[in-house]
């Protein structure tokens, strides 16, 4: 099956710079690999903790890196097949940040080993030539990104759904409406960032067994985000669950929606990124496109449901409600 | 992944049988589609107001007929749509017999041959546009 990608891979093209820059860093430090060194340090630069190998660095700086960039590339095709009209996506940003940030550091931890005099300064020169440079590069492209609108950005005819649950709901049927939104980014940032902690924890296991339980407790608790939102409509109730064990997020009576209608918004600007977010007016639960379903209790709160089919969902509460749109 | 599923209490066929019935229903209307993620047997049993072993049954059914695949630690996926007809054992097992039920009950019914080839080629109609050919 041919995969058909509406975000160009092009577009990641600083990053994949950045990332080669970064590789070119640590091969001019290739002399320094497998010495002890200092890997932890604190806010003051100074060192904490006793030194390891330089390999345990160079290996989480390329992990990083690459899922840094892996996760870019799931996010930005997720926000293309969903763009109803083109629309400027500052997430693209990520991996250049991140990439950039990384090659920052990279240079000025390899200068602090050389030089011997463990004092890590923060690399605001190299920051800006690097995180600065690639996302300069970044913006430019994601302006000039063509936009190939995907069958399903189009607004849906909802029509028939409507129908279907409105004969359900006369003939006294029990039913369920069901979504779920698990993009494939999420499974990456699960699986590379659930590793990273529980390998960190395995490595501190024989010196500070404490520090390991914590890790692999944390660990373990971001692998719970395997499965992503799930979304139910139901006659009497509307429910968001999270992850692999269903941790209930949200469950609100139909009897106490006041209104529910389809939402466009920015992940970025209104709530600061994708997960459970939270602003002045609402609560929020999505993770991933920009479209959702918002919901006003009667007390005045109100939630957004992040939504792959908002007008569906939509339709399905209010026939749930008895309003008949 | 968007899908609709209800029981009735009015309904004689077991609930198993009716949620196997309405995921099929729905991949046959196009509302799932290959890969799609069906609700946890939780999620399900507890929105439908039925016992989980009830849901996990209708999901092993559907398994078995290959319809949905099912992996430890992940929720049920849509399974690929068959690329080629069923053996003529597996069309015996599944459609033979049931058919044969339909046409006795037609005749029960007072339904002539003609009347009842009639009322599937309008079913079918019904379903495919009139392009079932």
């Amino acid at each position: 099956m041919k995969l058909k990608l509406h975000h160009p891979l092009w577009v990641h093209l600083p990053a994949v710079i950045l990332f080669i820059i970064l590789l070119a860093i640590i091969w001019h430090a290739r002399a320094l690999l497998g010495s002890n060194v200092p890997l932890h340090f604190g806010i003051s630069g100074m060192p904490e903790k006793s030194p390891g190998s330089t390999w345990e660095a160079v290996v989480a700086i390329i992990v990083s890196a690459l899922v840094f960039i892996g996760i870019s590339i799931a996010v930005d095709e997720d926000w293309a097949r969903r763009e109803s009209r083109k629309t400027f996506n500052w997430m693209s940003l990520l991996d250049e940040c991140a990439v950039g940030f990384l090659a920052a550091f990279a240079v000025s931890y390899f200068s602090m080993l050389h030089t011997r005099i463990y004092d890590l300064t923060f690399p605001w020169p190299y920051l800006l030539a690097f995180c600065g440079g690639g996302m300069v590069l970044a913006v430019i492209l994601e302006y000039f990104r063509p936009w190939n609108p995907a069958e399903e950005a189009a607004l849906e005819n909802v029509q028939t759904l409507a129908e279907d649950v409105h004969a359900r709901i006369a003939s006294g049927q029990r039913w369920v409406y069901t979504e779920t939104q698990n993009p494939p980014w999420l499974s990456v940032l699960v699986i590379g960032v659930g590793a990273l902690v529980i390998a960190e924890a395995i490595d501190n296991w024989s010196t500070k067994p404490e520090m390991a339980y914590l890790l692999l407790a944390c660990g373990l608790a971001v692998f719970l985000l395997w499965g992503g939102l799930g979304i139910s409509v139901t006659a009497e109730y509307v429910t968001v669950r999270l992850g692999l064990v269903g941790m209930r997020l949200l469950r609100m009576k139909v009897a106490d929606i006041d209104d529910a209608c389809c939402h466009e918004f920015s992940p970025l600007r209104n709530f600061g990124g994708y997960g459970i977010r939270f602003n002045r007016e609402m609560t929020a639960f999505f993770f991933s496109g920009n479209r959702g379903v918002k919901l006003r209790a009667k007390n005045g709160r109100q939630f957004l449901i992040g939504s792959d089919h908002p007008e569906r969902l939509t339709a399905v509460v209010c026939e749930a409600m008895g309003i008949y749109r | 992944m968007a899908v609709l599923i209800s029981i009735s209490a009015n309904d004689p066929r077991p609930i198993y049988l009716q949620i196997v019935t309405e995921v099929k229903e729905q991949i046959h209307r196009g509302n799932l589609h290959p890969g799609d993620e069906l609700p946890s047997v939780r999620d399900l049993a507890e929105n439908l107001g039925v016992n989980l072993h009830t849901v996990h049954r209708a999901y092993e059914k559907l398994r078995d007929q290959g319809v949905i695949s099912l992996r430890l630690g992940q929720r049920a996926k849509v399974a690929a749509l068959r690329q080629q007809p069923a053996s003529r054992e597996q069309v015996e097992e599944v459609l033979v017999t049931r058919l044969n039920e339909l046409i006795t009950e037609a005749f029960h019914l007072g339904l002539s041959a003609s009347a009842f080839r009639q009322l599937v080629d309008e079913l079918l109609a019904e379903k495919y546009g009139g392009s079932h050919q």
